[in-house]
């Protein structure tokens, strides 16, 4: 019932609201114009299949002779490449290359979706994770914004209600995510027809990945369909933002309002952006650095895949947001631990 | 002027500001810093240290007696290279002990290169490893050097390069276009845009000294200024109006007819602080690009330049003045993100109700100002130039003018 309550109290915040429209606005206008009347070729196959006699060795060898790898580092770029030469190969034998996908334009309106920065999906996740560490911090602070802390918070069920608003903060932060995510995309998928796409094969040879070394093939380390892709980068997705939700109210516990909460969370989160620029590369830990979550949605467009020269090891992605969302749990349990001894000031 | 002394004490709070010069650092470390790290000074690419010579020997403009006399700066060029050869000791050992030399052995060699034995083959290779290149070959892959390229032979390229880019954009000698006119006729203009560059070409602006990396690593590196700009100034002045409300101070302060006018007060000291903080902003990381990359040596050249790639400017004005214009287009956006802040703060009754509305305003102000900043004032290029000046006017305007509206209001405003 108080959680109920706390959920109503959330929900029925007109600025909420007014945000979460504005962030469908905003994705909307995003979407580029230019590919909204093309004629995309469906039908017609990829001529050869690029994972027969692909090396995924050559590329670790480039790797590491570019960025100067050494010892375990460069041991273990090569171990995951071993395993994805196994992928490439699957990938060979199932014929995943010729996929006609969306044919020329595949990679480009692949990364217009996909993409963590520039893409719908990666802008629907980082619209999530804000509106759920928001709702984290408007929750937490509730009681102190309007002065009834006092009277709250000193009796036990009193402080007992921090519970119940973590969990509607959780609850709001995923439904708004989800809200958002069924009505942006609805609108993507009747702009862009993508009836006969949902079967085809994400490696497809039209689908190529750019970084520093040049264009390689899109490989994922099992095989997806374009529907099955952009179902497990929502669900992943809707984890990352439980995390920051656990984020929001780990902080909202021991910040003095929810203004300063935000911008506490702001630093954490631009300490996490910046840390890999303070770490050696041949090191475990720059690679590991980018197992933060703030780095995890910047690298959403590589879920699923060797994830290029950011990282070490095979699905960074699962590591990543599993490790994150322990780390936060214990950390608001802990935030929760201390609440409930804490004097009020 | 002691309330609005004390309302910019509560805007400038301790811990805000200790938040922000982390931020602004992490921020700077992360992305200004690039435009800082890549700005090709001394390489060949950017032509830029050849740039600065010219601009410290000939002044902002480089005539056709300018440009004469010039080119005798190859053979200082070529001595300083000789000097090079006759030092290196795998130079000698091949046999090249000049500039002169390497222009042989490259004539030579490059006329029949299809027909080379193996080991004259790796012999080119290898000449190309000594000066600093990375090879690419059929029989070693990707060849790396771990030379770096000398100075020397960067400034004969970059000799090479603006000699090449003056005889076809100045004088017209080269068999192709001058860059002016392959634009005309590629790019599509309005009459308005084909009538200033037909203005341009026939004019003599086109002389100026400035290399086209020096405009464009600027404007990148002010992009990423305006947004510590409009980020600084909403942080520090977007709370101030709305934590009075949300302890309900205007209470007492509105039973005053001196308390009345806080509001205009607290504008006021926000309109200062944003100011203030453009100020230092500017100040400090625009002190630091300066410092670290020279391009105020390029100060009073103008903009529209031989040197100057396939962009072209609206107005014939010097590269300070458009670091000026570039400054002004901040401080701009810093006082309107202040005025719709205050709109903001006004009407929230709390913190968290103002954060929801503070964050659309300052998507929607970076994206105004990448807008505008992105190309600045560059034809074709850098968009409707009229729209984007009309687009920050008015918004401009409008926070200004609803600020004032509510500020008058708040003297006769019933208490809620």
């Amino acid at each position: 019932m108080i959680f109920l309550l706390e959920l109503k109290k959330i929900l029925s915040m007109a600025a909420l609201w007014s945000f979460v429209a504005l962030c469908f606005a905003f994705n909307i206008w995003a979407i580029p114009s230019n590919l909204r009347n093309v004629d995309f070729d469906t039908t017609t196959p990829f001529p050869e299949n690029i994972f027969d006699g692909y090396s995924a060795s050559e590329t670790a060898d480039v790797y590491i002779a570019m960025f100067n790898l050494s010892d375990r580092v460069a041991d273990r770029m090569a171990i995951k490449h071993e395993a994805l030469q196994a992928a490439a190969n699957e990938r060979a034998a199932e014929g995943a290359s010729f996929s006609p996908y969306l044919g020329e334009l595949t990679q480009v309106m692949h990364l217009n979706l996909f993409h963590g920065v520039a893409g719908v999906l990666g802008r629907l996740l980082f619209q999530g994770m804000l509106l759920a560490a928001l709702v984290a911090l408007l929750a937490i602070g509730y009681e102190r914004a309007s002065n009834t802390e006092h009277s709250i918070y000193t009796t036990k069920k009193g402080r007992g209600l921090l519970r119940s608003k973590i969990a509607a903060g959780l609850v709001a932060g995923v439904g708004l995510y989800i809200l958002l995510a069924a009505a942006t995309l609805a609108v993507y998928f009747v702009m862009f027809d993508y009836g006969a796409v949902w079967g085809n094969n994400v490696s497809s040879g039209f689908n190529y990945v750019i970084d520093i070394i040049g264009a390689r093939p899109f490989i994922t380390w099992r095989s997806f369909t374009v529907a099955s892709y952009l179902g497990a980068s929502i669900g992943l997705g809707l984890l990352l933002v439980v995390c920051f939700s656990l984020m929001g109210a780990s902080v909202a516990v021991f910040s003095k309002n929810g203004y300063m909460g935000f911008l506490a969370l702001l630093l954490i989160n631009a300490l996490f952006l910046a840390a890999p620029l303070a770490i050696p590369m041949n090191t475990y830990s720059y690679f590991a650095s980018f197992y933060s979550p703030i780095w995890l949605w910047w690298n959403s467009h590589l879920w699923f895949t060797d994830g290029g020269i950011t990282t070490l090891w095979r699905h960074f992605e699962l590591w990543g947001t599993g490790f994150s969302f322990l780390a936060l749990a214990v950390t608001c349990l802990f935030a929760v631990k201390k609440f409930e001894k804490r004097d009020i000031q | 002027m002691r309330v609005v002394a004390n309302e910019l004490k509560k805007i400038w709070n301790v811990k805000i500001l200790a938040i922000l010069v982390v931020l602004c650092t992490l921020l700077f470390a992360m992305s200004m810093n690039d435009w800082i790290r890549w700005y090709p000074r001394e390489d060949w690419i950017g032509n830029i240290e050849l740039a600065h010579h010219l601009t410290e020997t000939y002044g902002p403009n480089l005539s056709l007696e300018d440009f004469e006399d010039f080119l005798s700066y190859r053979d200082v060029i070529t001595a300083e290279l000789d000097l090079f050869f006759e030092a290196n000791a795998f130079f000698a050992n091949v046999g090249i002990y000049s500039y002169n030399g390497l222009s042989a052995f490259r004539q030579y060699y490059g006329a029949q290169f299809e027909t080379l034995t193996p080991s004259q083959r790796r012999l080119w290779y290898d000449v190309a490893l000594e000066l600093g290149y990375i090879v690419r070959t059929e029989e070693y892959g990707d060849l790396t050097s771990e030379n770096e390229t000398p100075d020397a032979y960067n400034k004969m390229i970059s000799f090479g390069n603006i000699v090449g880019l003056y005889q076809t954009n100045i004088i017209g000698e080269e068999d192709w276009p001058a860059h002016i006119d392959s634009f005309m006729a590629t790019m599509q203009l309005s009459e308005r845009e084909t009538t200033r560059l037909t203005e341009i070409r026939n004019s003599s602006e086109l002389n100026s000294i400035l290399p086209q990396h020096t405009l464009f690593y600027s404007r990148r590196y002010a992009r990423g200024l305006a947004l510590l700009v409009i980020l600084v100034t909403l942080i520090l002045t977007a709370p101030l109006v709305t934590t009075d409300r949300a302890s309900k101070v205007n209470w007492l302060q509105y039973s005053s007819k001196e308390g009345r006018s806080i509001l205009k007060k607290q504008f006021a000291a926000m309109l200062i602080s944003a100011m203030a903080s453009t100020t230092a902003l500017i100040i400090i990381f625009a002190g630091i690009f300066f410092a670290a990359t020279g391009v105020h040596g390029f100060w009073g050249n103008g903009i529209n330049s031989f040197l100057g790639g396939a962009q072209f400017y609206w107005l014939s004005i010097t590269f300070g003045q458009y670091v000026m214009l570039m400054a002004g287009v901040m401080y701009l956006l810093g006082i309107g993100t202040a005025a719709f802040a205050f709109m903001l703060s006004r009407f929230s009754q709390g913190r968290m109700r103002l954060l929801f509305k503070v964050i659309p305003l300052f998507v929607a102000t970076l994206n105004l100002s990448n807008w505008i900043l992105n190309d600045f004032l560059a034809i074709a290029i850098g968009g409707d130039v009229s729209a984007q000046m009309f687009a920050l006017a008015i918004s401009l305007a409008m926070g200004i003018t609803a600020t004032i509206f509510t500020i008058c209001k708040e003297n006769w405003a019933e208490l809620h």
